[in-house]
């Protein structure tokens, strides 16, 4: 038995989903490598918590596996990951007496999801790759703002500070940045090839 | 990296997708995948080890079956493992168990014992005028370890004066062993590739474990008998989770030491405080956390490499 690194598979490399049974031992393997970055942005989404949404990842691609016998190779099986994450996180909200969603929340998150799920089987760029060239193209304060707090690991209060404004300040451009984001995601959705140019603010 | 970076106020449903996205980015960040969740669950699904799952039968005589079926299934299977264990190389998983016996003292057998002669008694009262040794004349616990080629069987024998407290205490450790390849360098068998050690409820897996064949007798060869690399330690019940940096089982202790600890999730101990310098111990079910040496057995000075000459001018 050998496994594959990841990181050695080239991401260009043409994936038809479609063709992937997961029954075979082989495929699901494959479809693991495909599916899982996608699902765990999903879980953490819905979770909020990035442990809880390894372990919830981690138990539906077990449960998938288990049950694979019970799945319609007609189906996609992007669709049915999606539909056993959000069993398992109903399912961590009742242990853990979280909040809850509404189920437009949910739907709108889905959605996201789903389309990228859907672009990833096509063999395009990976998610993680569309946003990088996204945050290249923001402007430069809201850009600050994203790695301070996310990829710097700060708080609201000492990214406010690195970055000399208030925290109220901080959270606007936060939430700018991530409306921005979107949309250019959602433009390379449609645009294989979209503009390099900044995103230019409204 | 922080795994769980601010900001903390739940954001909007609508953003809550891009907001997780930075976060997923961030943490696996230069990778866009996440290979130690990857790995976990190929291990947990097409990767998980085959298990015989034990069938009740109904009645005893079928019963009776299927235990003589089992027997002769098992002792067909151990023939062949041993056959297969004696070839250099092979295509499949391969799979040893390796047994730690820790015995304290040698058991006395009935010749000894009725050789045995109690010494007459001596008067009480005398004083001891002789001069005081503050030297011990048993020696100190020691231990030994041998790993014979054909079964992997490891025996540590305490010296004589653990055998005065404990002269038949024996106790075994077994660990279950599956590896894509096994290969021995001097004093030690490696195992590399997917490495999945089982030890009690405890599933361990790594790329690159190490057990030690050293026999030298020694109190030094007592520590790091296995040493496994980059592991992820599961436990069912309670439900645990470590990731970390090094394993070292003490067959002495029956513990398992986990060093530069990545990721600790218990479901028992949920805000168990574990820092990357301090290490787990894990003994049965019990639990502890103890802070790290301080590393200064490792620091190699070096001799000033110019002449003497070249440092005066």
């Amino acid at each position: 038995m050998h496994l594959v690194r990841i990181s050695d598979q080239p991401d260009n490399l043409p994936k038809a989903s479609e063709a992937l049974d997961p029954k075979r031992d082989g495929d699901f393997a494959e479809l693991v490598r495909l599916h899982h970055s996608e699902l765990l942005v999903y879980a953490r989404a819905l979770s909020h918590d990035y442990s809880t949404a390894c372990d919830i990842v981690q138990e539906s691609f077990v449960i998938a596996y288990e049950k694979v016998h019970t799945f319609d190779v007609t189906r996609d099986f992007a669709t049915w990951m999606r539909g056993i994450v959000r069993n398992k996180w109903r399912e961590w909200l009742r242990k853990n007496n979280r909040y809850e969603l509404t189920d437009g929340e949910i739907a709108s998150i889905d959605a996201d999801v789903a389309a990228w799920q859907a672009k990833r089987t096509e063999g395009s760029s990976t998610l993680f790759d569309a946003l990088e060239r996204c945050l290249s193209r923001l402007p430069e304060n809201l850009k600050e703002a994203v790695y301070a707090c996310y990829f710097e690991g700060r708080t609201g209060e000492e990214a406010a500070e690195k970055l000399s404004i208030g925290p109220a300040a901080l959270r606007k451009r936060l939430q700018r940045a991530r409306q921005l984001l979107k949309q250019c995601l959602d433009q390379k959705l449609e645009s294989p090839s979209p503009p390099s140019d900044p995103i230019i603010e409204s | 990296m922080n795994p769980n970076p601010a900001p903390k106020v739940p954001v909007p449903a609508d953003e809550a997708f891009i907001h997780a996205a930075l976060h997923e980015k961030a943490r696996l960040h230069p990778s866009k995948y996440d290979e130690t969740l990857v790995r976990n669950i190929l291990l947990e699904t097409v990767e998980r080890p085959v298990r015989a799952e034990l069938t009740h039968s109904g009645s005893r005589e079928d019963r009776k079956l299927w235990i003589i079926g089992t027997a002769a299934a098992a002792a067909v299977a151990v023939l062949f493992a041993g056959i297969f264990a004696a070839l250099p190389f092979r295509d499949d998983r391969l799979e040893e168990e390796v047994l730690f016996i820790v015995q304290h003292g040698n058991e006395i057998t009935e010749e000894e014992t009725a050789n045995q002669t109690t010494p007459a008694p001596s008067k009480a009262g005398q004083p001891y005028r002789g001069t005081l040794s503050l030297t011990a004349n048993a020696p100190g616990p020691r231990a030994s370890f041998s790993i014979p080629d054909s079964d992997l069987e490891l025996t540590t024998i305490f010296g004589q004066s653990i055998s005065e407290f404990s002269p038949r205490a024996v106790r075994r450790e077994s660990f279950h062993i599956v590896a894509d390849e096994i290969s021995i360098e001097a004093d030690e068998k490696v195992y590399t590739g997917n490495v999945i050690l089982e030890y009690g409820a405890l599933q361990i897996s790594s790329e690159y474990v190490r057990v030690s064949r050293s026999d030298h007798g020694e109190m030094a060869s007592l520590s790091g008998t296995v040493i496994a690399h980059y592991v992820t330690v599961h436990q069912q019940s309670p439900y645990r989770k470590i990731v970390a940096e090094r394993l070292d089982f003490h067959p002495l202790t029956a513990s398992l030491v986990l060093s530069g600890i990545r990721l600790f999730q218990s479901e028992s101990e949920p805000n168990f405080p574990v820092e990357g310098d301090q290490r787990i111990i894990l003994k049965n079910d019990e639990l502890a956390v103890e802070r790290a040496p301080a590393d200064t057995g490792n620091l190699i000075k070096y001799a000033n490499p110019l002449p003497k000459e070249n440092k005066r001018k």
